[in-house]
């Protein structure tokens, strides 16, 4: 991987978050926090993988969409979201889930609170992490 | 007194301050900079013996601020970069524009004093290797030019006799 696949990378995200602020699930002003935050965990090595998962709030076992990011990849599959969003905007929420490099859980507590504490991220652990 | 003056060169705060922490309690003097321009202007300044520098920043990038520094193999200082995601041809790259070695992130603080003691202790090896040459190779001409004199004394006795 060269670093031209890693920018590449976090252009395609910023895009992505640019469509996901025009549906109205995010604001434009959060938009440039959440992007901020997602190329300091790629870009410091600290997120192997970023997951922004697209659900119904009403239910949150229901999953309509889950878009994939890595430092290399980037999975975005199309489904009936947009028609989803069309019709009624408060029937999607999406949160970010963040699996860790094996490099940050190598470090010790202190260290690793310090380097998730510089996001404007709310951490809740997820079962199994 | 010997130069333990650090300069770290990176656009996130949060690495200047755990660098910070881990090498000031060493008795290190840390200096920051936040893009490479800045660290051209801090390096003039205060002339470290150990340059932390980071590939992406703003206004001028890691690899520009290594094409202006031109580090050269006999240069006063060594330059750790850091990197998240370093590939063989980036870091071929910076091997070539004279760094010392990599600090892969995010790192632990024992992985960076060690990186740092030994960087630094290579590079004032180096210097004393360097003076010490320096002042061998003087004092092998000034030899030359007693040996010349004493010789041209030597051939003037033996005119003399």
């Amino acid at each position: 991987m060269t670093t031209d696949v890693l920018g590449n990378t976090l252009s395609q995200i910023e895009e992505s978050l640019d469509l996901i602020t025009a549906t109205g699930l995010l604001t434009r002003e959060q938009k440039p926090v959440l992007l901020k935050d997602i190329k300091y965990l790629l870009l410091d090595n600290i997120a192997k993988e970023i997951k922004l998962i697209f659900y119904n709030p009403d239910r949150p076992d229901q999953v309509f969409l889950e878009y994939v990011y890595t430092s290399s990849m980037i999975s975005e599959p199309r489904n009936m979201l947009d028609d989803i969003l069309s019709s009624d905007p408060s029937a999607v929420a999406f949160d970010v889930y963040i699996e860790f490099t094996r490099a940050f859980h190598g470090l010790d507590r202190n260290l690793r609170d310090l380097l998730q504490k510089n996001t404007e991220f709310e951490w809740y652990p997820v079962e199994g992490s | 007194m010997e130069n333990n003056k650090i300069l770290i060169i990176d656009d996130e705060e949060i690495v200047h301050e755990s660098i910070n922490d881990a090498l000031e309690d060493e008795g290190y003097e840390v200096i920051s900079a936040y893009n490479g321009e800045e660290g051209l202007k801090a390096y003039e300044v205060h002339k470290p013996i150990l340059l932390i520098l980071d590939l992406r920043m703003p206004v001028m990038n890691g690899n520009e601020f290594l094409v202006k520094l031109q580090v050269k193999p006999d240069a006063p200082y060594s330059v750790i970069v850091l990197t998240g995601h370093g590939c063989s041809e980036d870091m071929e790259t910076c091997y070539d524009l004279g760094i010392r070695s990599f600090l892969q992130k995010p790192f632990n603080i024992y992985e960076l004093r060690s990186l740092v003691q030994s960087c630094i202790n290579l590079k004032r090896t180096e210097l004393k290797l360097t003076s010490d040459v320096a002042r061998r190779e003087d004092a092998e001409t000034q030899l030359g030019e007693y040996r010349k004199h004493l010789n041209k004394m030597f051939d003037s006795l033996k005119i003399d006799i």
